[in-house]
């Protein structure tokens, strides 16, 4: 009988002890994220990695402007210095996100005075749950040659696209978004 | 046995018997939707970065406040730089940054703008640091309208500003909040939560 009693004393002293918790845990807020699921981010670094596109894309209403040298072949071994001594092709481009899944770029390289006009889109983005196992991007690219004698030099692209730089910053300042992330870059 | 009777009844009494809703004493304020910014500076440059997440409650009766935000809703409008922001602050291990205190005077509910000023723990990147917090309250059509701002030493809760060689960014971040917070009661908070 007295180890009954012992025990409903305990029993009563640890549902109050709860109520005490419960009443002090009222205190503070219970810390929720504001998503709890969301999109893997950073599978890679940058949008191009070592000449190769990525499934990363550039954010929405983001300019990206990029430098990229490639040098020649490594296997030219150390007379070519392992392709250094080769000179680099230098390429230089800029890519704006539309969306967050689609991006238009451009850049012009030294090989064979390219102009290259492209177009990424990711079609499937991976999420932090695995409802989305993977990210899946498509991206197409069109290069056009400016050597002198293909009828596609750059002077008539110039001649095509008739702008000067006052009118280039006309046209910045008339996208106030785009005028902001070359002003935030 | 018969006074833990009497007690445990009493305790349930207090905590389960639903009083008035419009009970001051039962009222605390409310927003999860309140306005945080941060400013931020590079050498010959400075951005800043906002959320309108601000999650938080001011405990009038009891000297309570207490705020959270998840570090993942702010944007800086450059997704690289959030996401590398996201990084520096370690937001996979410790994703919120939260005050909790107390306010050195407690107001009464007031007519006009009142400063204030507050004392608690700034935690973020999981290191917790005193910190003393100035701020106004002022009456809105919605309820109470908070504002206030303090300055962050990322140092303190070791925390490396990110940059290359001395192109860095400053560890002097300038915090401002500005939320509106509802009046609710601490028996419908507690029971949504």
């Amino acid at each position: 009988m007295k180890q009954l009693h012992i025990l409903s004393s305990l029993i009563l002293n640890s549902l109050i002890l709860l109520l005490l918790i419960s009443v002090t845990a009222n205190a503070q807020l219970p810390r929720e994220r504001a998503q709890t699921d969301g999109l893997v981010e950073s599978t890679f670094w940058a949008t191009t990695n070592i000449g190769i596109s990525t499934v990363q894309n550039v954010d929405k209403n983001n300019l990206e402007s990029s430098v990229m040298h490639t040098f020649g072949l490594v296997n030219g071994g150390i007379d070519t210095f392992y392709g250094l001594d080769d000179g680099a092709n230098t390429k230089i481009g800029l890519d704006y996100g539309i969306s967050e899944r689609f991006s238009v770029g451009i850049s012009r390289m030294t090989f064979n005075k390219i102009v290259d006009l492209r177009v990424k889109y990711n079609i499937l983005r991976q999420t932090r749950s695995g409802s989305v196992p993977i990210d899946l991007a498509f991206k197409s690219s069109l290069g056009i040659s400016t050597l002198s004698g293909l009828g596609l030099e750059f002077k008539y692209l110039v001649k095509f696209f008739p702008l000067n730089s006052s009118d280039i910053f006309s046209v910045l300042k008339s996208s106030p978004a785009l005028f902001q992330c070359i002003g935030n870059d | 046995m018969v006074i833990n009777s009497l007690l445990f009844c009493f305790l349930s009494f207090f905590q389960l018997a639903a009083p008035d809703p419009v009970d001051r004493a039962d009222t605390v304020y409310y927003s999860d939707s309140g306005y945080v910014e941060f400013t931020s500076s590079v050498p010959m440059h400075s951005f800043s970065g906002e959320s309108e997440q601000l999650t938080g409650m001011i405990d009038l009766e009891e000297n309570i406040i207490d705020f959270y935000i998840d570090l993942t809703t702010l944007k800086t409008g450059i997704g690289k730089r959030d996401r590398d922001m996201y990084q520096t602050l370690n937001t996979e291990d410790h994703p919120f940054a939260e005050f909790t205190g107390s306010f050195e005077t407690v107001p009464s509910i007031p007519d006009q703008r009142t400063e204030v000023t507050a004392t608690g723990e700034f935690t973020i990147n999981g290191i917790t640091n005193d910190v003393v917090v100035q701020g106004c309250i002022e009456p809105g059509e919605e309820g109470l309208i908070l504002e206030a701002t303090w300055s962050l030493l990322l140092s303190d809760h070791d925390i490396k500003p990110p940059g290359i060689l001395f192109y860095r960014v400053d560890d002097t971040q300038e915090i401002r909040i500005e939320v509106v917070l509802k009046p609710t009661s601490r028996q419908k908070l507690t029971a949504e939560n």
